[in-house]
This record gives structure tokens, sequence and C-alpha cells, in this order.
């Protein structure tokens, strides 16, 4: 019975899914256990950068940190910090008790649960996996990952192969998304507006820097996104239809790649190539999928109910919550987390 | 190991008492009536605007349609509904007092806009005969040769192109012949890309312009009931060669057009839309349909939003948010978090400015007065700096460590030291990351808003060298435009302090963010090396 205020709902995951389901849960007064795997809360959010230029471009990132605030200040709740899902008890009607364990001593701990929130998130694409763009071998290639822990430690002038000189740049889209031959052939959601954003960026804070964006198609949901293209557009951002399959130093530096121009193949020069990563399922899921009984699809994130009813596991008692039931953007997981919320809360109300 | 009593009590208090106002009379409003009533909140339902759903058709199939019928057969429909339309929404102390046109007042915990929406209009430059494609669930053509043109004026929103891509391939499959023109193919959500997939794989045949949009034209025919079109486009990926179709029927997708906001509302929802005019503002504190006016929420068509699966979601998720709210309304005690003084003369200076709406009048016959509801208040402080009387303060934040520190730095003749005030949200967080250089003084406001010009003068007045406020960046303020507030104030103080005192410090304002630890020790420092070069 999820609706005995004894028992708590367990959220697995405390980056910005887990801690957006914390915050509205206790704000509705009912306490969870939040359970975090590594040594920290906010997941990859809090290591990427603000992407304003003069005022807000709306990339949400600073959300973790009013997150995480609330989340620390709930009363009747505990956050546990380098702690893993380890076993679970279930009857019919859902999750009974679950069993964490503390990573680095393996001590392990009981709780009476009442539901369990799954926010595992999700991996980057590592694009080592498929080794064409010379990632981790070529100097330059940087993931869209690389290039906002730069800009977050304010080392953009690190880019520039010569200080104070010209610096281009390249964007390639859909790496490791929209991709069958990885099992990805899906579109990873946040990207094309990071990318945008982060060239935004680099033509704001770096002097003489020019942007290329190569991509397949570009999908800017939301109601203003078209306009940060036009911006982009406006600045001086090339944006090219067809992704480069190859990656190549040149000996006088600089990387070359070969690119289709109106029909015709054309070489082009770059100082820095970002590869826009695609969201994977985490590495984790397939165990945890195991410990719940929650299934996983076909692309190996967790499975939902139907297209309507898209956060309930078909596992009783267990909801999915952000980017691992699907690739998603930060206002993606906004609002998943807040339909987990309140699938939560209808499943008391329906059971009282 | 929980207070389980507390927690029971809380879910029950929610229940009691507390009522959702519904505002629309399409699809979007039975979903969120839908989503308001299932966790345990009245609602009343008012009728207003477009008499159906415009935008979400019934006529398709699968699990949209089901979910329709789920709808529509009164799952969810709401005990209550008023026949008459809203004219006013007043925030008051326990939610919203409401004013409908046949003249009746109902007081609601929230309020929520779920108005539909319009779609841009058919290009001009297109034939007679053409359609557009609407969003949500889709009428399949009868089997015929149908052609879809994506991106023809901008680029298409992905949830109207999918719809696009999602009729084509049910014309096909019904024994029709599809095309679909674009320039950018959508495949959002998880699913875009096995719908794209699908659609080739079934014969769909997908045609890829550049700069230049297909030309579409009507044929003459013989019998005046058959049309055809004839359509050229420039294909890139076949190398910029000319193609040629014939087809029954065009559609062409456009993107929606702002909503008209109903007038009645203006004064509430006015100065909350986004650059194109669509309900709520473009913020990260306006996710899921979230008004800065705290108990007020968006959803659906008139948001922009055009996505019916999108729409089912957030209306939940704001549903989730409006429970919250309700109990918040409840439990938190009036004016818990600010205090007004007897100096009041109830100018409403403070009740016009509020960006969360949390101040209202209470109209007594001897005396009215100023009221703050505690679950509201951000303690953002913009009134209290504003306050032509100065007759309100944050109890949290109180005006008294303000003088406290300007005492500290007079008795300690700090003429060498610079005053950091940054806002908690960002500089305050971000603080944490970075060691301040020597002779810094940092100190946490609630929001770059509430630094009056009184306190920024009076603090430079005892004799610093400098004042560096750092707010959130524009359009990132909890508080919507407390940065702005501040920013304006230090503009108007360099024209008059520097046209009234010669050798006085000087200011500077920056915005920023919590995760940019390493930029605020270089605005730091920026404005550490510009003070010295002043000359004495």
């Amino acid at each position: 019975m999820i609706g005995n205020h004894d028992r708590r709902v367990i959220i697995v995951g405390g980056g910005i899914a887990g801690l957006a389901v914390a915050r509205l849960l206790s704000e509705n007064g009912l306490p969870f256990t939040l359970v975090e795997r590594s040594d920290k809360l906010g997941g990859h959010t809090k290591d990427w950068a603000c992407m304003a230029v003069d005022e807000c471009k709306n990339c949400f990132c600073c959300l973790v940190f009013d997150y995480e605030d609330t989340v620390a200040s709930c009363r009747n709740s505990e956050i546990l910090v380098g702690y893993e899902l380890s076993s679970v008890v279930s009857s019919d009607s859902g999750i009974q008790r679950v069993k964490v364990r503390q990573v680095d001593s393996g001590a392990e701990q009981e709780i009476q649960a009442s539901a369990l929130v799954l926010a595992i998130g999700f991996d980057t694409f590592d694009p080592v996996d498929k080794g064409f763009w010379g990632y981790g071998q070529i100097d330059g290639v940087l993931t869209l990952a690389d290039l906002n822990h730069i800009i977050r430690s304010n080392d953009l002038g690190k880019l520039s192969p010569v200080p104070e000189g010209a610096l281009d740049v390249a964007f390639f889209q859909c790496i490791g998304s929209r991709d069958k031959s990885i099992g990805a052939n899906y579109c990873s959601q946040y990207c094309c507006g990071s990318a945008i954003r982060a060239a935004l960026k680099l033509i704001h804070e770096v002097p003489g820097c020019n942007v290329s964006i190569f991509y397949i198609d570009l999908q800017l949901p939301g109601k203003t996104t078209r306009d940060l293209m036009e911006e982009a557009q406006e600045k001086g951002v090339r944006f090219l239809q067809g992704v480069p399959g190859e990656i190549r130093p040149l000996q006088e530096g600089g990387l070359q790649v070969i690119s289709e121009i109106d029909g015709q193949n054309v070489a082009e020069r770059f100082d820095r190539i970002v590869l826009s990563v695609g969201q994977r399922p985490s590495a984790s899921a397939a165990a945890i999928s195991k410990i719940l009984g929650a299934p996983l699809n076909e692309f190996g994130f967790f499975e939902t109910r139907t297209l309507f009813d898209a956060v309930r596991s078909p596992a009783n008692g267990v909801y999915i919550a952000g980017s691992c039931s699907s690739p998603a953007s930060i206002p993606d997981v906004a609002v998943s987390a807040g339909t987990v919320v309140s699938a939560i809360i209808a499943d008391i109300e329906k059971a009282s | 190991m929980l207070n389980s009593k507390l927690q029971t009590n809380t879910l029950q208090e929610t229940r009691a008492n507390q009522s959702a106002l519904v505002v629309g009379n399409g699809l979007t409003a039975s979903i969120v009536t839908a989503a308001v009533k299932s966790l345990g909140i009245d609602v009343t339902r008012s009728k207003f605007g477009l008499d159906s759903a415009l935008l979400f058709h019934s006529g398709g199939r699968g699990p949209f349609e089901a979910f329709v019928r789920f709808l529509n057969e009164g799952a969810f429909r709401c005990e209550t509904t008023a026949s008459s339309t809203p004219v006013e929404i007043i925030p008051v102390e326990k939610g919203f007092v409401v004013t409908f046109d046949d003249g009746s007042r109902s007081e609601f915990g929230c309020v929520f806009f779920a108005t539909e929406g319009n779609l841009k209009p058919i290009p001009n430059d297109l034939p007679d005969g053409v359609n557009i494609v609407t969003p949500g669930i889709l009428k399949v053509p009868s089997s015929q040769s149908a052609c879809f043109v994506l991106d023809y004026e901008e680029i298409t929103d992905p949830s109207i192109g999918m719809n696009a891509m999602r009729m084509a391939l049910d014309n096909q499959l019904s024994g029709g012949n599809s095309f679909v023109l674009l320039r950018h193919a959508p495949v959002q959500g998880m699913l875009g890309e096995t719908l794209y997939e699908t659609a080739r794989l079934a014969g769909v045949r997908f045609l890829r312009f550049g700069n230049i949009a297909p030309r579409i034209e009507r044929l003459q025919t013989s019998n005046d009931l058959s049309i055809k079109f004839q359509i050229s486009i420039q294909d890139i990926i076949e190398r910029g060669e000319d193609i040629l179709i014939e087809c029954d029927r065009v559609f062409v997708t456009v993107n929606p057009l702002p909503a008209d906001i109903p007038i009645a509302f203006k004064h509430l929802l006015s100065k909350e839309t986004d650059p194109l005019g669509f309900l709520i503002q473009d913020s990260v504190h306006c996710l899921t349909g979230k008004s800065f006016r705290r108990g007020l929420y968006c959803v659906g068509p008139s948001t922009g939003c055009m996505d019916l699966l999108e729409t089912v979601f957030s209306a939940s998720a704001a549903a989730a948010d409006a429970r919250s709210w309700l109990g918040l309304l409840e439990q938190a005690p009036s004016s818990s978090k600010m205090s007004v003084s007897e100096q009041c003369i109830r100018c409403l200076t403070c009740l016009r400015l509020c960006p969360h709406a949390a101040i209202s009048l209470k109209s007594q016959p001897s005396k009215s007065s100023v009221n703050i509801t505690g679950a509201r208040c951000l303690e953002c402080g913009i009134c209290v700096a504003e306050c032509p009387r100065n007759a309100l303060d944050l109890k949290g934040f109180p005006e008294e460590d303000f003088v406290t520190l300007i005492e500290r730095l007079r008795a300690q003749n700090a003429h060498d030291s610079t005053v950091v005030f940054g806002c908690h949200r960002s500089a305050g967080r971000a603080l944490s990351e970075i060691e301040l250089p020597e002779k810094v003084i940092f100190f946490p406001v609630s929001c770059a808003g509430r630094l009056s010009e009184s306190i920024l003068s009076a603090t430079l007045l005892a004799g610093i060298k400098g004042i560096l406020v750092l707010g959130c960046h524009h359009g990132n303020c909890r508080s919507k435009n407390g940065t702005d507030w501040a920013k304006a104030r230090l503009d108007t103080m360099t024209t008059r302090l520097n046209t009234m005192f010669k050798d006085i410090g000087s200011f500077s304002y920056k915005t920023m963010a919590a995760n940019e630890s390493p930029r605020m020790l270089k605005l730091i420092n920026e404005f550490l090396d510009s003070v010295d070069r002043i000359p004495d």
C-alpha cells in the first residue's frame, strides 16, 4: 500500500531527475530516501556550463542547484550518497522493502518502501567505441561534454592554438545518435539546442572564433529554439547538412574534414572539432532491471506501460523519471519528474 | 524513523477546501481536468474559448484515439462546471478570487489556463486547395497521392512535422502514395527515428530541399471535381536535380500562432508571455506550466505547445506542482516572511511590483491594509527596496543586517575594502568553490532586487573602494526582474552620485550563475583592477 506514510518513496539516482522528483515529493508531503551511487549529487548537469551570453539562454543547468538546495532542506527524508540499490522485496501491490548497499564498505541497510522511482539517467556515448572520429587519438577532437567542462572552468583561452589567434570550431551532430549500427537509432533530444547555445557562447567569449555546425536534421523543439538558431545564423554560425565521417590531422596543425557543400566535396580545416555525443542507456540499467524485474526496451532504456502512461514501469510500484526511459533534455526531465510525482499521488488517491 | 502523523495530516489538509479552476473548452482543458482531479483536487471548469479542440482531432488511429475516447467518455468529468466566463482574477491570501461574467464570484486555490490555440494561416503564395497539417490526432486522407510539405516558410515544429509523417505513413499503408518534402526530418522522442524509418520502408518517398522551397502549382483539370497539383523541388540529395511530382492532395505544415490572450486575463498575464507572444515566460522558472504568479498555470496550445503527449505530461506535472502549492497555502501563516510597519500609506507600489502576486489589499471599512501571502513570497525584497515609505522589511534578511555592515565598514575605516553584494541563488552558491581575494567582503542578498538605492549609496559612502553587485543573468532571475531592478538602480546612482561627489568609490554590476565560480573570481579581480586604476 503506497498510501502508508510509514514507508518511503525510494529514488534511485541523484542527478537532476532524481532531485526534481525528490523536491516535488517533499513539497507534496511525501517522505523519500534518495540513493546516489557516486560521491556527489547533481549528475551530468552539475558539471555542465552556464550558456548565458549577456542574458540567460535557457540551458537550464542552474536548475540543478535550485533543486539540490530544496532537497537538502527536506525534513522527514534522507539522502544516501555513495549507496546503491542491492535488492527489493515486492508483493502484488508493489514494492515492500528495499535494501541499499554502501558502495565502499558493502554494508547493507533495509528501508520500508512504498514505491520506487528510477532516475539513473544516461551515459554519454563514448566516441572511442566507434573509432573513425579519432577521439582520444587526435589532438583537438573533443566532445560536447569536454567543451562544457572547459567553459565551466573558464578556460576558453586554451582552445585557440595560437593565443589571441583565430579559432575555427566545428560541431558534429548526432555522434552516437540516430545510428543503427550501435543500436542507437533514436534522437538524443538535447544536442541540437546544446550545440547552438555552445556556438553562441564561443562566438561571444572568444574573439575571432568561427563556428560551423554539421548536422543530419536539426531538431528544434520548443517554442523559442528556432529563434536561437536564427540568432546563431545572424552571428555567422554556418549550418551544414551532412556530418563528415572522418577527421584527419594536418601536418601543419589543425584538422581536415571533407564536407559536401552544394553537391561538391570540399576540404575544410578546423582547429577544434566538437562531437555532440548522444545519450546511451546507463551502464547499470541492465543490473537494476534484473533486481526490479523492470523490463528494458529495444534500445536498453527502461520500458514504460503505454504511450500515455509513460512513467510507470510494467513492474508494479516502479516509476521511471528522466532520461533512463528515453533520451531527454532538461525541460523534458522536469516534465517527466512532475509526471512521476503526479502518478505516485494519483495511485495513493486511488488506493485510499 | 519519521513523523507519520504529520505526513498523514498533510495529505488530508490539502484535500479540504481546496479547488482548482480550469479555464478552457477543448481537449486541453479535459486533459488538465483529468490530471488535477486524479490528485484529489476539486475542479471547476469554466467554459472559455473555442467550442471544441481545433488542434486535437479524434479521427486518428491507435493509442491516440483510445485516449481521446477515454477522456470523452467522461472518466474524469468534473461535478462542477461553471458555464460562465471569468472576467477578473484577483490574487488573495488563500488563492484567487474569480469574478464571472454573470456577476458571480468564487475563490479558488489555483487557476489553470488551458485554452486551445491556433495555427498560422496557409502561406499566401500557395494555390487554393492546399491544406494545413493539424497536430495531435489526424484524419487520414483517402488513399490518393498526397504530398506533405514541411519547413515551407520556416522550420516546422518537430511535433507538427511528425504528425505530417504519421499522416503520410497512414496514407501509404491504406493504398495511397505519399511524398514528404522537407529540410529537416523530424525525429523527436525515442520513436521518432523509428517512425521515419517505418515510413521510408513502407514506401513513403522523402525529398529534401535546401534554401529553395518547393514550387507548388495547381493544375487545370477537365473535371471540376478532381484537383491535381504539380510540385517541383530541387532535391539536395539528388545533387540539385529538379524533380517534378504530381499529386491529388497537398498538405503544408505551419507553426503555432501565438494565442490571443483573453482580455480578461491580461492584467494578470500580459507581462508573462514569451518573446513570440505565447503564455508564460520563457524562463527556467516557468517549466511545467508554472507562472511567476504562484498558483497560476498555463498548459497546452496557448503556451505554444502543439504536441498531445507533451500536453498530457505537462498537465500532470503542473497538477503535481499545484497540489504542493495548495498544501503550502494551507500551512504557511500569512505575513510570516515580511513585516509592514505603521509607515505604510497603502500606496500599493508593492502590490504592483511583486512578481509573485504575493501582496494583496485587505479592504476594511475603517482601515484597509497590505497583506502578504507567505506561501507566495520568495523574499526577493523588490517591494522592500522600492517602498517609498520604507515601511516593509524582510524578516529573514532584515535591513538591520545592512546597517550593521555599514557601521562595521565605518568603524574599520575600510577605505581599502571592496564590498561584493551577490544573489544567494547564483553568487552565493558559486562562492563555496572560490577563495575571495583579500579585502573583499562578500555579502549575500536574497535577490539583487533587494538592493535599494539607499543601501547602495550608504555602503559606498561608508568610505570603501567600491561595490560590485553580482545578480543572476537577465532572464534567469527567480523573481523575474529583480536583477534588472538592481541594474537600473546602479545606472541611476552613477548619474546622481557622480555629479554630487568627486572622490567616491566606484561600483559595477555583473550577472552570473551558480555554476560560474571561476568566472565569478575573474569578475571580482577585474573589478578590483578597475578600482585600483582610478587615480587618487
